[in-house]
């Protein structure tokens, strides 16, 4: 497996430097901000009010005038996993489409390697090239929050990490496993939107309509807390694990439709 | 005592949607030969070659290589195989000695070295990208690949496709050196002089079915060749046509050019045109469809 892993890193190290470079310099953006911001709280935290509240639910805002909420509202729940979300869905959806497209899958799987050893190293290098996007994040806030004079805790940061990189994976993992079933990258890319649009529909309608919360839970962004997560230093455990499960199933299935089918 | 298999395809079948493939291939080859694998583009040989390399799922039948199933245990067997594919597609942005590190990743220690040494033999530069390659280095790369592990048994696909005279011809240098060390070969190509020049048996396939496997000495004799002879003078065609072997197909410009179809040994052929004002005389190759030609009239009609 560590051959395929170190290809495969080697293959995604500019993608990988230019998200996580990306995701980082937006929050260090927004961050900059922030003491303008708590400056004015008062101001800002009466101009929010007078938002519809649609439109707050749509963007995660909660509380805009503590460093964790700006941020949450402005960058952590919502547009980062935009960004970092198409990295984990074009890295999943590439693993095996992308091989099948180009014409490679030949050269690929005539190595003395299981399938599934092979895809596990895509799916190994995917998770670091995720998890260094994540620690480029998190690493931000951190030190934003230093230098703007902002207490977070350790555990904040490293719960916040948790559930930033459970989001992404599941979202590489019904990728990957779409990749595995179609062949063709665009299809699985496309899906795999689809999909994490539904879910933000859901968390959505969810969110907005009483009636209808229950929808919420059918939902990845339900496990996906980062403010929360950043101001309490906990996570909801059983969201978590749901997610998991279900990311472990997804990347199982992968495995299992890569191993029986075709690889041209 | 019966030679062991290196390769072994009972009623071997892989159907496509669309109704083709390969329909129930029965062969097998022994160890220490060349097996040639003929047929015309889109025959089915590359079809049957992913099968017995575990790429595609048999729809029928089974295949096994030195006794290991392809499908089930095809990471065993790609262990014990060296693989030259048709597609010349590899990965791009890499370099020629970054692909063959990743792929001796996978092999016993040591391949590097010897892929190293045998790319010094090809000419092959291996530091500039694979996009950067011609069609016959990157044929080179692939055939460095394919041999750099010393496995027992070679599977090439069109694998001289791409390569220079000199290159093709060292490739057959080096296969008939590989046979006499001992290796098996099973060689799929369209060009009839290539197989010819090293296979020990022949199998022909057409339209994804086998149809026939034979000695090469028995092909040889079977093929047939045209032979393009320009006379100064008209001469009596029956003069040729009575000839073992020899088929007159046409006369034209008044008995002046013929056209002749000549099976075996051309020498008495030969003789006797020596008799006559020949002014040129064209005898190309022989190619598949000749051979083919042979089996249609054999079996009374072509097959649909």
């Amino acid at each position: 497996m560590t051959v395929m892993l170190r290809k495969a890193l080697w293959d995604i190290r500019w993608t990988t430097f230019w998200f996580a470079a990306g995701g980082a310099g937006y929050v260090l953006l927004i961050a900059v901000f922030y003491p303008t911001v708590r400056q004015q709280s008062e101001q800002f935290a009466n101009l929010i009010a007078t938002y519809p509240k649609g439109f707050l639910t749509a963007l995660g805002y909660t509380n805009i005038t503590t460093f964790s909420g700006f941020l949450g509202g402005e960058a952590l729940n919502l547009f980062w996993p935009i960004i970092i979300g198409v990295f984990a869905t074009l890295g999943g959806a590439a693993m095996v489409a992308r091989e099948v497209e180009d014409g490679t899958s030949e050269i690929w799987l005539s190595v003395p390697a299981t399938r599934w050893r092979l895809l596990l190293g895509k799916f190994a290098a995917l998770a670091i090239g995720l998890a260094i996007c994540v620690a480029a994040c998190v690493g931000t806030v951190g030190v934003s929050a230093a230098a703007e004079n902002v207490t977070v805790s350790a555990s904040g940061l490293a719960a916040m990490s948790a559930v930033m990189l459970v989001f992404l994976f599941i979202i590489a993992a019904y990728s990957a496993l779409l990749s595995s079933l179609v062949s063709t990258r665009a299809m699985a890319a496309g899906i795999s939107f689809g999909i994490t649009l539904g879910f933000y529909a859901l968390w959505l309608i969810g969110g907005l309509v009483d009636q209808m919360r229950q929808l919420k839970h059918f939902s990845i962004f339900s496990a996906y807390t980062p403010q929360k997560a950043l101001e309490t230093g906990s996570v909801d455990v059983v969201a978590l694990a749901i997610v998991v499960g279900i990311t472990i199933a997804c990347a199982v299935a992968a495995l299992l439709v890569f191993d029986r089918r075709d690889a041209i | 005592m019966p030679e062991a298999e290196a390769i072994a395809a009972r009623k071997l079948s892989k159907v496509y949607r669309g109704g083709h493939g390969a329909f129930e291939l029965e062969f097998t080859v022994h160890e220490g030969e060349i097996f040639g694998f003929l047929g015309p583009n889109g025959a089915g040989k590359t079809t049957t070659i992913r099968t017995l390399m575990g790429l595609l799922r048999p729809t029928g039948g089974s295949a096994t290589v030195f006794g290991l199933d392809c499908w089930r245990e095809s990471t065993a067997v790609k262990d014990k195989v060296g693989f030259v594919s048709a597609d010349p597609r590899l990965y791009e942005k890499m370099t020629g000695a970054a692909f063959l590190d990743f792929m001796a990743g996978y092999r016993a220690r040591g391949t590097m070295d010897r892929a190293r040494a045998m790319a010094a033999e090809m000419d092959l530069d291996l530091r500039p990208t694979i996009r950067q390659l011609s069609r016959g280095n990157r044929q080179k790369l692939l055939l460095v690949q394919g041999f750099m592990h010393d496995p027992p048994l070679l599977i090439l696909d069109e694998a001289s496709g791409g390569l220079d005279p000199l290159g093709q011809e060292m490739f057959l240098r080096r296969l008939l050196g590989e046979r006499s060390r001992g290796k098996t070969v099973f060689l799929s190509s369209h060009n009839l002089a290539e197989v010819e020049g090293v296979a020990d048996r022949v199998g022909i396939i057409r339209d994804g079915r086998m149809v026939a496997i034979e000695e090469i000495d028995k092909l040889r004799s079977i093929r047939t060749r045209r032979m393009d002879v320009t006379l100064a003078a008209p001469v009596d065609d029956g003069f040729l046509d009575r000839l073992e072997g020899v088929r007159v197909v046409e006369t034209t410009d008044g008995g002046k050019q013929i056209q002749l179809a000549v099976q075996g040994s051309p020498r008495e052929l030969l003789a006797r045109l020596g008799t006559l004002p020949v002014v040129d005389l064209v005898f190309p190759p022989a190619d598949l469809e000749s051979v083919f030609m042979q089996y249609y009239r054999d079996e009374g009609e072509p097959r649909s």
